[in-house]
């Protein structure tokens, strides 16, 4: 085994990257679910989940262990083979994009090898982001072609063209942001949004000379949600019109795969646009002279949460609740104090940032869910084509053009 | 290109405001009721589970004429009615239903029957949790539903 190591060094400590990232992937996603719920429960004055756990908290692995247990039948006349693959697919492409995504700026050391924490550092990092991402649409359009059923079929339909055209506005947004950068790999498009204006206002894309991203960072967004088939662009799955579109013939962990890529999705979607447009792991704040205070900001968040969490925890109405909770603030609280520790402090800095974006987008993701209705079809089209897509192109030629005068 | 700009602002300020709403209405008051953990807010008038009244004396108001039972659209009040005697009064009037009986599994809670009686006899209480494994036990019998003797104020409706 040893021997096996020391001979393929990259292998090994690629394995155990790939373990680790799975892991956290996969509890992010079951926990993406709760916060959802959680969030869109609130907007519309409910609860959410509640009961399983001190603030529903375990209800992702109750759904989990539901969805194990569950029947899963195959709809007669149903091309076996596809049907059986598309949700694999999309499962599969989802989490595979996350490969690329850089989250830190430091490397760690595993097995005695220094590595990023990233589990492939492309220098096309960028396009087989949306190489992957793309051939998403396959997973969606094949379920519903597969299915043998005409709900499904009109959402696999819908899927695809919607996905198609909003994949031209997305990819010609990010266009702007390569221009400026010169570069595919992720890592390097991040370390040129370095520096600030004045000390104190970032120099990420959005910002940054010679054209502020402002157009591309938008076109970016709106599509990237049509991308992952989100409020208001879910026509693919409209309960209201498709019963539940592409899945509506899937149960047991196949549709829960088809669940799970929506989230994961969504994930690396916030991930590229915090890595194109908002400085991926950079800090909104100087960490120099006066600001370097702002170098404890993740240990103070987390020494918030843990204080939040212990005094709801000790009023919580069930036993259970008033262990967990406590407990759990005090992990957290136990990562507050790790992450203020000399030399694991500048190591935080990085992944804080990064996931604290991501969160920022998440959230929105699921606010915009809670507050717009969906599009009419031909709305969809229109806006994608007429408005998205000219926009994204007109964002190119005036990034080309300051790259251009710029750099003379 | 002016009437273009008015619409974008137009877009963005109405995106605004109802990404506002649905921000503030997050940290709003729930309206979930956390039943059974706590006890349920009803409506003053809400139509539960009824209560056959009694008056300042003691005595059943119901005097046993049928109207609740001719009003009842599900046909699930049944009435037996008695005469009255000096030696046993149960009721002010003439006559008192000796059996008065509803069958849950057929009333509707339409609240005909409680608009039907001349004696406001019959009203609504605020009772609900009916469920059993038992469909006999959903008819009710006088005594389950009447007020009980020790209360003489009239039950809240």
């Amino acid at each position: 085994m040893s021997d096996f190591i020391a001979q393929h060094p990259v292998l090994a400590v690629s394995v155990i990257k790939v373990v680790v990232l799975m892991f956290l992937m996969m509890t992010a996603l079951a926990y993406l679910t709760w916060f959802e719920r959680k969030v869109v429960a609130r907007i519309q004055s409910r609860w959410g989940p509640y009961r399983v756990g001190p603030h529903g908290l375990l209800q992702p692995l109750a759904d989990g262990i539901k969805f194990l247990f569950k029947e899963d039948p195959t709809p007669g006349g149903a091309d076996k083979l596809i049907y059986f693959l598309a949700p694999f697919l999309a499962m599969a492409l989802a989490l595979s994009a996350i490969a690329v995504i850089p989250f830190g700026p430091k490397h760690i050391e595993i097995l005695g090898h220094a590595t990023g924490l990233q589990i492939a550092d492309l220098n096309i990092g960028l396009l087989f982001l949306f190489a992957i991402t793309s051939l998403g649409v396959y997973g969606v359009a094949l379920a519903g072609w597969a299915s043998n059923s005409k709900y499904p079929l009109l959402g696999g339909l819908r899927s695809s063209a919607q996905m198609i055209s909003y994949e031209l506005s997305m990819t010609m947004s990010v266009v702007g942001v390569v221009l400026m950068a010169g570069t595919f790999n992720l890592r390097e498009i991040i370390t040129q949004q370095e520096g600030y204006w004045l000390g104190f206002i970032p120099r990420w894309n959005l910002l940054a000379p010679p054209l502020p991203q402002l157009i591309g960072f938008f076109v970016y967004f709106v599509s990237a949600i049509a991308e992952t088939n989100r409020v208001p662009f879910d026509l693919p799955e409209a309960e209201t019109e498709l019963v539940a579109g592409f899945h509506t013939e899937y149960a047991s962990f196949k549709f829960a795969m088809f669940f799970m890529a929506e989230y994961a999705n969504m994930i690396t979607v916030s991930c590229l646009a915090t890595l194109l447009f908002f400085g991926g792991w950079l800090s909104p704040f100087s960490t120099t002279g006066m600001f370097a205070w702002t170098l404890y900001i993740p240990t103070a968040v987390f020494a918030a949460c843990a204080v939040l969490l212990f005094v709801d925890g000790l009023r919580y109405s069930t036993t259970f609740g008033r262990i967990v909770l406590p407990v759990l603030a005090l992990a957290v609280a136990g990562l507050a104090a790790v992450c203020a520790m000399p030399g694991v402090v500048e190591f935080v800095q990085g992944p804080f940032w990064f996931l604290s974006k991501v969160f920022l987008f998440l959230f929105f993701y699921v606010w915009l869910r809670g507050t717009l209705p969906r599009f009419r079809y031909d709305q969809l089209m229109a806006f994608g084509w007429k408005l998205l897509l000219p926009l994204a192109l007109a964002n190119v030629v005036l990034t080309s053009l300051m790259v251009l005068v710029s750099r003379r | 290109m002016a009437s273009i700009l008015r619409e974008v602002t137009e877009t963005i300020v109405t995106l605004a405001k109802g990404f506002r709403v649905t921000f503030r209405n997050m940290w709003g008051k729930t309206v979930t009721e956390n039943y059974p953990e706590t006890p349920v807010h009803f409506m003053p008038r809400y139509r539960g589970i009824h209560v056959l009244q009694r008056d300042e004396q003691g005595l059943e108001k119901c005097v046993g004429c049928f109207l609740c039972s001719a009003a009842c659209p599900a046909n699930c009040i049944y009435i037996e009615a008695a005469e009255n005697t000096d030696a046993t009064r149960i009721s002010a009037g003439e006559r008192y239903a000796r059996v008065y009986n509803i069958d849950y599994s057929r009333c509707i809670f339409c609240g005909y029957c409680v608009e039907a009686c001349p004696t406001d006899a019959i009203t609504h209480g605020h009772g609900f949790e009916l469920a059993t494994y038992d469909i006999n036990s959903l008819i009710y019998r006088k005594e389950q539903l009447l007020q009980p003797e020790l209360h003489k104020k009239p039950a809240t409706v």
